[in-house]
């Protein structure tokens, strides 16, 4: 057996090893009024109730690195004493890493249940659009070749690239419009999302005021206030609790070929969504038509069009006019982000995606409810283009 | 009155770099063992690894590979330039040696990717001179 096939067996071994069983999270706001601390107890115990699983069956901890420290949450819940804790660093790809950290962790005996969150004041606290730049990779880049010239936030970062995909493949306007009127539709089925009550149509999208052109405001995700959380525990374990487990059937990560710096990327289009994809699909044994829906981490729309490229679903440059299809409303080849995502429900890091996933996987979802789902994608997108990708079946599939 | 973010031009990574700025001169790392050009500045080549580098002038005109025209900046010393463009400009004769800069010569809908631009520089502050962009004539 060469080595690479010995490695695609162990990696096979992850497959469906862990299944999610317990999700939750707070009310989304624009001013908590607490602390983050408090906010992330309150997901975490919202995900242990829905589970059926009291504090004592924890024993891991996992968040991303920016968001309140595994250790002050693992005290606060009194699991002080867990075996394992991990921190993930993928900026907003780190959700979907908790759950490879998670399955590591689960399918190597080092833990059995761990709760995976993230908390944030992300509105009325600390600015995500404020503080992301001095918090990423490469910040000697940042402040020696790109702060001089105003360059320093993500939606700048992004519409580079994208007016760049506009040239190249004749993306257009209408295209990104497409993603964030489709998401806000979905978004009014939605009780916890922020905008629900605010429908948007193409002509407001269209007149919104423009941030870094080619992105305009309702190009850009919302910043919110608010917590969520996932309980993961092992195959064995899952069964038999409140709710049908949901399998991490696949799991990747990936980075791009430089993640530190964009503008010297020998391809601009290439990104660590598209590393992840592909061994992620393999040790699920499924392809990307495959899925039912797809909850793509949309910091800004372009981003969503240029996922739905790298993760397969369609081909280099032919994720706008995917996008303008249909194809990704609610009744559409691949649904997407039928919570309204972080354009529309909340800004959660993508916790909030793979919630949706699992609600859609056990048919929770009332309105808004994908018949028959049983195998969704659910990827994120980080820092400047790094990229993970879970697929989440049902038990029943 | 507030002020633009300054680079440190004293950075012995880029030490070489802003010298050659004042210079009105656009240097960047060649690789001593396989010749590639990197830029940004990095310890070592990604190609081969090597720690060996020189500094090697590039020309100071390319082509425009996109832009973006900022109506809200994330540091002070912006305020008075909204709507700002900043563009990234590719550089022969390695089409990953790419400079991002201001184009403060032209409003956002005269720019088209493709044109040929020309870096000028700018002395900001005392001892720091940084290249922007602008159509070329």
């Amino acid at each position: 057996m060469s080595d690479v096939e010995a490695q695609r067996d162990r990696r096979r071994a992850l497959a469906d090893a862990i299944s999610i069983v317990g999700v939750g999270e707070t009310e989304y706001s624009r001013k908590s009024g607490r602390t983050p601390a408090h906010l992330a107890v309150e997901a975490i115990n919202a995900a242990l109730a829905d589970a059926g699983l009291e504090r004592q069956h924890v024993d891991g901890v996992i968040a991303y690195l920016r968001s309140v420290p595994v250790d002050d949450i693992a005290s606060a819940i009194g699991v002080g004493a867990s075996r394992f804790t991990g921190v993930t660093h993928m900026g907003g790809a780190s959700s979907v890493e908790g759950l490879e950290l998670a399955a590591m962790a689960i399918a190597s005996g080092l833990a059995e249940t761990l709760v995976v969150y993230i908390a944030r004041n992300g509105a009325s606290g600390d600015r995500i659009a404020d503080r992301v730049a001095g918090r990423l990779p490469g910040r000697q880049l940042r402040t020696q070749l790109e702060a001089p010239y105003g360059w320093t936030m993500p939606a700048q970062w992004f519409s580079m690239i994208c007016r760049r995909h506009m040239h190249e493949y004749g993306t257009t306007k209408e295209h990104l419009g497409a993603v964030a009127v489709t998401t806000r539709a979905h978004a009014q089925l939605n009780l916890r999302a922020m905008m629900r009550g605010r429908p948007l149509t193409m002509e407001q999208y269209l007149a919104s005021e423009p941030i870094s052109e080619p992105y305009s405001k309702l190009d850009c995700c919302l910043e919110s206030d608010g917590a969520a959380a996932v309980v993961v525990t092992s195959r064995e374990r899952a069964r038999g609790l409140r709710k049908m487990p949901v399998r991490l059937a696949g799991i990747a990560t990936g980075r791009p070929e430089f993640t530190d710096d964009l503008v010297g990327r020998t391809d601009w289009f290439k990104t660590g969504v598209g590393v992840a994809a592909p061994p992620a699909f393999e040790m699920a044994g499924l392809r990307p038509s495959e899925m039912d829906a797809a909850m793509i981490y949309d910091c800004f729309t372009f981003e969503v069009i240029h996922q739905l490229e790298e993760a397969g679903f369609c081909g280099e440059g032919e994720g706008g006019p995917f996008a303008a299809s249909g194809a990704i409303a609610l009744g559409g080849k691949l649904p997407l982000n039928t919570s309204g995502g972080l354009l529309s429900e909340a800004h959660m890091l993508g916790m909030n995606h793979i919630i949706e996933a699992v609600r859609q996987l056990r048919g929770e979802c009332g309105e808004r409810q994908i018949p028959d789902a049983s195998k969704i994608a659910v990827v994120g997108w980080g820092g400047m283009a790094e990229g993970a990708v879970g697929i989440l079946r049902s038990d029943r599939a | 009155m507030t002020t633009k973010p300054l680079p440190d031009v004293n950075d012995p990574d880029f030490a070489p770099y802003f010298a050659a700025c004042c210079e009105r001169r656009l240097v960047v790392q060649r690789c001593g063992s396989c010749g590639r050009l990197r830029w940004p500045p990095r310890p070592a080549c990604p190609a081969c690894r090597s720690t060996e580098a020189t500094w090697a002038d590039v020309p100071t005109t390319g082509t425009l590979y996109s832009w973006v025209n900022c109506w809200r900046a994330g540091v002070p010393g912006f305020e008075d330039e909204i709507p700002y463009v900043v563009a990234v400009v590719e550089v022969e004769p390695a089409a990953h040696v790419r400079f991002l800069g201001n184009v403060r010569d032209a409003r956002s809908e005269e720019l088209a990717i493709g044109m040929r631009m020309t870096a000028e520089f700018v002395d900001i502050a005392e001892g720091v001179t940084l290249p922007y962009w602008r159509m070329a004539r």
